[in-house]
């Protein structure tokens, strides 16, 4: 989806701190499941988000290596904090702190993908637009999607080295 | 019959469908048209009916389905595809999905927060927002147990390390102390061991010397005897020459007696010349009367002629006798002479002898000092011997109480080694296992 062909409204919405959005996908990213909080927020019915990519609700503004770095760690087994700016449906604008965790089965294979996302506290979603403006701007700078990517991830790395905290407990800093 | 209320509905549905079909069919068949109306409105309401019920089982069936799965503690499933149902029974689907992603939500923040403490990482707390009610409550309460076990952990990990710290710098200490013990210990073993081999060395010098000694001492010995017999024999042969003297000077006397018998002999002779001559005299002169008597003399003339031959032999006799005297006397002159010269010499053997003995005396009786002094040395040697061989004997004990003090030692120095790597590994693990490293 090219960034100019979606529509921004620019409005921010919000929703309450005691709501949480809840999304579960297959292991291809598609929705299975998405809560009422989710279908009210983003302004989707149930059913036009079933079987959908969960890019459904990406915002062009999200810089591409922070969706990488999420997928490599819920595929590797482990759970995932991310400040999330999403896209609802007539294009208005929500962040969301999100919990990602993959599911396991009895055998301890993943089956699925589960998503909470609760509502973020205005300093850390003020802090973390300026870091992904700027992981955002690195990924612009190059032509080629995937060298764009590797830049701006290592731009992350050298930010977390420099704080001196693994990226879970960055994230909880924030 | 055991139905439930849905199947007892669609049942009623289902006769007031039948009901009303054939009313429709027998109404219209005898032409009672007012009742065929009445009937199709019945049949089309229990046709609508039915849906509806059909859209409640459904709902109901969906929800009992993962209502089912949750009680079995599957929180993973949902009730999706509920865009049909609506007011209350849409809301209970809402509800079921409500309920489900708040548990679901609690456990695996719990999980989460559970999994980090496991790893001693106490940061990852319950996220409060979005809990509501018990659940949020709920997660206050393991947020603060993981407070608490974050601030304990801490202070146990502080103390754990100080206390570490404090085995360990006593621990190092001792095994600093265990070090030089097995240094020392080794030096000890060493000097012991090299005193035990020297003074078995000088044990056996010793007992060697002692022998040689022993030696020299039995050869002073020898000396002394032979030295004693020399002084025997010459204080022998002092005596021999003294008796020697006494006889020569016997010698002496009976030459000189010798000598006035001779001259006694000699007056003896004289006088004995003088009777001859006078006697020949006397013969002549009776010769002479015997001549003038004649015949009557002529045998006093025989008698006259032979008392005058014996006065003349008794003159040669004596004439003899005087040349033998003469002779006896140069003889014992020279034998007087020799006799002085014999007396000297012999006096000097005397004295030189007296002398010798005298020398021999005082040789044999330094010899029977230096034999004893000898014989002292030896015994003061063996004593020595003896001595050091109890040295060597003590340093042998020595040597063996070096060798266990640094086996005790070297066993410390391992322990403490390892005690301090033990005590190392045990805060670490202490650490570790509560997160703080």
């Amino acid at each position: 989806m090219a960034k100019n062909s979606v529509i921004l409204t620019g409005v921010e919405r919000t929703f309450s701190s005691d709501e949480i959005i809840v999304s579960k996908t297959d292991l291809k990213g598609r929705i299975i499941y998405a809560n009422e909080v989710f279908q009210r927020v983003s302004g989707y019915q149930e059913q036009e988000l079933l079987g959908q990519p969960h890019s459904i609700i990406r915002h062009p503004n999200m810089p591409r290596c922070v969706f990488k770095l999420l997928w490599d760690t819920i595929e590797s087994g482990k759970e995932i904090f991310a400040y999330v700016l999403n896209r609802a449906r007539n294009g208005d604008e929500y962040w969301v702190f999100a919990h990602v965790t993959p599911t396991f089965d009895r055998s301890g294979k993943i089956v699925s993908y589960h998503s909470n996302r609760r509502s973020p506290r205005r300093e850390a979603t003020k802090k973390v637009s300026d870091l992904y403006a700027q992981l955002l701007a690195e990924e612009d700078r190059h032509a080629d999607r995937k060298e764009g990517m590797a830049a701006s991830t290592k731009m992350m790395i050298d930010v977390l080295g420099q704080i001196g905290k693994p990226y879970d407990e960055f994230v909880f800093s924030l | 019959m055991n139905l439930s209320s849905v199947s007892k509905a669609k049942l009623a549905i289902g006769v007031a469908l039948a009901v009303g079909v054939l009313l429709v069919a027998s109404s219209l068949a005898s032409g009672q048209w007012v009742v065929a109306g009445g009937a199709g409105i019945v049949t089309l309401a229990s046709v609508l009916a039915a849906r509806w019920l059909w859209i409640v089982d459904a709902s109901l069936h969906k929800a009992c389905s993962v209502l089912a799965a949750a009680s079995q503690g599957d929180l993973d499933r949902r009730v999706v595809n509920i865009g049909d149902a609506r007011g209350v029974i849409g809301q209970m689907l809402i509800n079921v999905n409500r309920l489900l992603d708040l548990t679901e939500a609690f456990t695996k923040e719990a999980d989460a927060a559970m999994g980090c403490a496991a790893e001693g990482r106490y940061f990852r707390q319950i996220l409060h927002d979005g809990m509501s009610g018990e659940f949020a409550a709920h997660a206050d309460l393991i947020n603060q147990a993981l407070t608490s076990m974050d601030s304990r952990t801490a202070t146990f990990a502080k103390e754990s390390t100080a206390v570490g710290g404090t085995i360990k710098t006593a621990s190092q200490a001792m095994a600093a102390t265990a070090t030089e013990l097995e240094a020392t210990s080794r030096q000890m073993r060493e000097i012991a061991h090299t005193s035990s081999a020297k003074s078995a060395d000088v044990a056996r010098v010793a007992e060697e010397a002692s022998t040689d000694v022993e030696t020299v001492a039995s050869a002073a010995e020898q000396v002394s005897t032979g030295i004693r017999e020399i002084a025997e024999r010459v204080s022998h042969s002092a005596q021999q020459a003294k008796a020697t003297v006494q006889k020569v000077g016997q010698a002496d006397q009976d030459i000189q007696s010798l000598v006035e018998a001779t001259e006694r002999i000699g007056e003896v002779v004289n006088l004995i010349t003088a009777i001859a001559n006078q006697t020949n005299l006397l013969a002549l002169n009776a010769t002479i009367e015997a001549a003038r008597a004649g015949e009557a003399g002529k045998g006093f003339a025989v008698v006259a002629g032979e008392v005058k031959t014996l006065a003349n032999q008794t003159a040669r006799a004596t004439e003899d006798i005087v040349k033998q005297i003469g002779a006896i006397c140069t003889a014992t002159e020279t034998a007087v002479e020799a006799i002085a010269k014999i007396g000297d010499l012999v006096h000097d053997i005397d004295s030189a002898s007296t002398a010798i003995a005298a020398t021999t005396e005082q040789q044999s009786m330094a010899m029977t000092d230096i034999s004893r002094s000898i014989h002292n040395v030896s015994a003061a040697m063996r004593s020595v011997a003896g001595t050091i061989s109890d040295v060597a004997g003590t340093a042998d004990t020595a040597t063996e109480a070096a060798g266990q003090v640094l086996a005790a030692a070297g066993d410390l120095a391992e322990r403490t080694v390892r005690m301090n790597d033990g005590i190392d590994q045990f805060v670490d693990r202490v650490c570790s296992g509560i997160g703080r490293r």
